[in-house]
């Protein structure tokens, strides 16, 4: 859910939702308004001067319709992707994080606690594998030492 | 439930790299963990601890919960006599920082940079220098 400026929640369906239509919006009035410039510097427009040969209709779809409309389409089609990293979950504080599980510097995951190979990689919302114990009922090791933040 | 997965390429890069970095540095191990953990972090980070020691007897581990947005830090008892828990406090601190904006990468480089520097050298055992990983010199 985001956060309207009033405190509103908006599902990200519609924010998106909304700025493809402001898009569009957007790219139409620029289709329109672009050739009316164009329009009124030549009144010759139709050829009658020789030296201008008319425009034929296709033509005219094709520069000031369909060009605009794809290059405005494909700029949107690049803003408005997922996201900047393919399969990569952004974090956001506050959200829930559904992520897979991820170890750095193990050479591999045979190194890891057996007994928390199904519990670390439980989702919220999960229920606990019944083989899997409790690891708050582990008693502390006074010699390990470390240190522990929140935010 | 796989949700995918929680770094891109680069970023992976990226971390690996900053792991690499310190334990080039120190000669120590420092795994980071990055997943959602059910239960007291501290016991998950002991636990898990316990079943590192294969890497060696001077092990930093690092724990990072996203969703319960808490960062736990476990030193084993020999690695603890080189980095201070007050030492590892700090990079705790440094790190929540850059994780409550949203910077999960950046806080994890910074504070392996940061207990990588806080790292005291081995001590000098018999005349010879102390175990440390393949990266140290004889």
């Amino acid at each position: 859910m985001l956060r309207a400026r009033r405190g509103r929640p908006v599902s990200r369906p519609r924010a998106l939702g909304v700025r493809a239509l402001f898009t569009a919006v957007t790219a139409l009035g620029l289709v329109v308004i672009a050739p009316a410039a164009a329009f009124a510097a030549r009144p010759d427009v139709n050829g009658v001067d020789g030296h201008n040969p008319p425009l034929s209709v296709v033509s005219g779809i094709l520069i000031f319709f369909v060009l605009p409309v794809g290059l405005t389409l494909l700029i949107a089609l690049f803003f408005l992707r997922p996201g900047s990293a393919p399969g990569a979950q952004r974090y956001r504080p506050g959200r829930d994080w559904t992520a897979d599980a991820t170890w750095l510097g193990v050479p591999s995951r045979e190194h890891h606690h057996p007994a928390l190979a199904g519990a670390e990689t439980l989702q919220h919302g999960e229920e606990r594998p019944a083989d899997a114990p409790d690891v708050a009922a582990a008693p502390p090791d006074e010699t390990i030492g470390g240190a522990r933040g929140s935010w | 439930m796989a949700a995918g997965e929680a770094f891109s390429r680069d970023q992976h890069e990226r971390l690996n790299e900053a792991v690499a970095a310190a334990e080039e540095q120190t000669g120590m191990r420092f795994p980071v963990y990055v997943g959602t953990v059910h239960g007291d972090v501290r016991h998950f980070a002991e636990l898990e601890l316990a079943g590192l020691r294969e890497l060696g007897d001077e092990v930093v581990l690092t724990v990072v919960a996203p969703g319960e947005r808490v960062v736990q830090i476990v030193t084993t008892a020999d690695a603890r006599r080189r980095l201070s828990d007050h030492a590892c406090g700090l990079a705790t601190l440094s790190m929540t920082t850059s994780f409550g904006l949203g910077d999960l990468v950046g806080g994890i480089t910074v504070g392996l940079r940061m207990l990588a520097d806080a790292t005291a050298p081995p001590r000098q055992t018999h005349g010879r220098p102390a175990p440390t990983s393949s990266t140290s010199t004889p």
